[in-house]
């Protein structure tokens, strides 16, 4: 047997040791793992043959075997993670209140199927990638960045069967589903409702005159042959007509809606997938930027929508 | 395919094993006290020293958490010595509270040992076949 493989063994076995050995206090729980260490070097040296590792292993026994003895010795009784475990993890999901979480943190806390820097983790992730996503401005992660504590811990649990396991990720497997379910049901995960964009064609003192934009506040006029020309086409132009083309995307009640101008000037229903995008796509829209004031369709709730980057098309219609 | 008797053979091997174990697991502690009552030693050459005696220990890893709970109880000790062939060891050695304990058991276990042996004694001779 090569030194790097026996090495590789060795390792593997000290490492399963301190996971098996885990429930021991610090302070013996290395001592043994020093120990052992220094038993498999003595053993390598007074052998001088690294083939011999796997008979120095078996010598020394199944790390279950050792912590099993370690802890009659200690008087520990061996902990199996049920009801307290499971009851953390659904807390942590599903409290839907600040108290509500800090009952699961301090179960997760007071419970001995965690290492301590498991539960670090665990209370730390939240803290700090909710505030993150938030300030990034990445809403829909914000699901993601809640449920990643309760995943690891679920994974990171000791001394827990598979009922145990299966118990907390069938919460955990809710929550994605439930996710998803409303993601499609709502059009690209969007949450609460809001308005997504889209391009506005006027005829100003006979002129065609073009805006992109997603919000009132980034709304820009662009030349028309910037923009993707309305449904039906761009219309002949009369001296002060108003409103010659126009498509629009609203969220109403967290569905994507859009309407087309036709180019007889008659709003029409239509499929979202039937019109070109907004310029920057469909965007994905917080419930605080919904309009408040939008009825039916009303060209005005246009503009009511996130602030994403425009991004004309690079092939331009000739009006 | 096996045959009843290698069935019961095996039986009787796992038998032997679980009846030894039981007998081990309380003497064991005090082997090792007896092994460092006069000499101190470090852990790898006390595993060592316990092989040239048959069925006293078979997971040698258990020695060591073994070690631990004699050190928490105050029946051993270590110090720290340095090594040729590394860094330095650790190397138990006996306290006096483990002395009496391990002299207590001696007596108690001779006792004992004595008893067992009585009984078995006690019991009739064989009778092989006829």
């Amino acid at each position: 047997m090569a030194t790097q493989e026996a090495d590789d063994i060795s390792r593997r076995y000290l490492k399963r040791l301190e996971k098996e050995l885990g429930d021991l206090p610090a302070v013996y729980r290395n001592e043994v793992l020093d120990e052992i260490r220094e038993h498999i070097a003595d053993s390598r040296v007074a052998v001088q043959s690294d083939a011999d590792m796997p008979a120095v292993l078996n010598r020394l026994g199944d790390p279950k075997s050792i912590a099993d003895d370690a802890r009659e010795r200690f008087e520990l009784k061996s902990y199996r993670a049920g009801t307290i475990e499971i009851a953390a993890i659904i807390l942590l999901l599903f409290s839907f209140s600040i108290v509500g979480y800090i009952v699961g943190l301090v179960l997760v806390w007071r419970s001995p199927a965690w290492r301590r820097l498991d539960k670090l983790i665990g209370t730390l992730t939240p803290v700090v990638a909710v505030p993150a996503v938030w300030i990034a401005g990445a809403h829909l992660f914000l699901l993601v960045a809640l449920i990643v504590a309760p995943v690891y811990l679920a994974v990171r649990m000791r001394n827990r069967s598979r009922a145990v396991l299966l118990f907390s990720l069938v919460p955990l497997g809710l929550v994605v589903v439930a996710s998803v379910g409303l993601a499609v049901i709502t059009g690209g995960g969007i949450s609460g409702g809001g308005i997504s964009g889209g391009n506005s064609y006027m005829v100003v003192n006979g002129q065609h005159v073009c805006w992109v934009g997603t919000s009132t506040a980034n709304e820009k006029e662009v030349p028309c042959n910037s923009v993707t020309p309305p449904y039906g086409g761009w219309n002949d132009l009369e001296k002060n007509s108003f409103t010659t083309g126009y498509d629009y995307a609203i969220v109403a009640k967290g569905q994507h809606r859009c309407t087309v101008d036709t180019p007889k000037g008659i709003f029409q229903r239509t499929s979202c997938s039937s019109i070109p995008a907004p310029p920057g796509g469909w965007q994905a829209v917080a419930a605080s930027q919904q309009s408040t004031n939008c009825v039916g369709d009303e060209p005005h709730c246009l503009f009511v929508a996130t602030a994403s980057p425009v991004v004309p098309p690079t092939t331009y219609p000739t009006p | 395919m096996k045959t009843g008797r290698d069935v019961s053979a095996a039986d009787d091997v796992v038998g032997n094993e679980a009846m030894v174990a039981q007998m081990r697991k309380g003497a064991l502690e005090y082997c090792v006290m007896a092994l460092i009552s006069d000499d101190e030693r470090y852990g790898f050459e006390l595993v060592q020293k316990l092989r040239d005696f048959d069925g006293v220990v078979t997971t040698e890893g258990t020695i060591y958490p073994l070690l631990s709970r004699l050190r928490k109880d105050g029946r051993v000790e270590t110090s720290w010595r340095e090594s040729p062939s590394g860094p330095p060891r650790r190397y138990y050695h006996l306290t006096d509270k483990g002395r009496e304990s391990l002299e207590r058991f001696a007596v108690q276990w001779e006792r004992f040992r004595d008893a067992v042996d009585a009984v078995l004694n006690e019991r009739r001779p064989v009778n092989n076949g006829s």
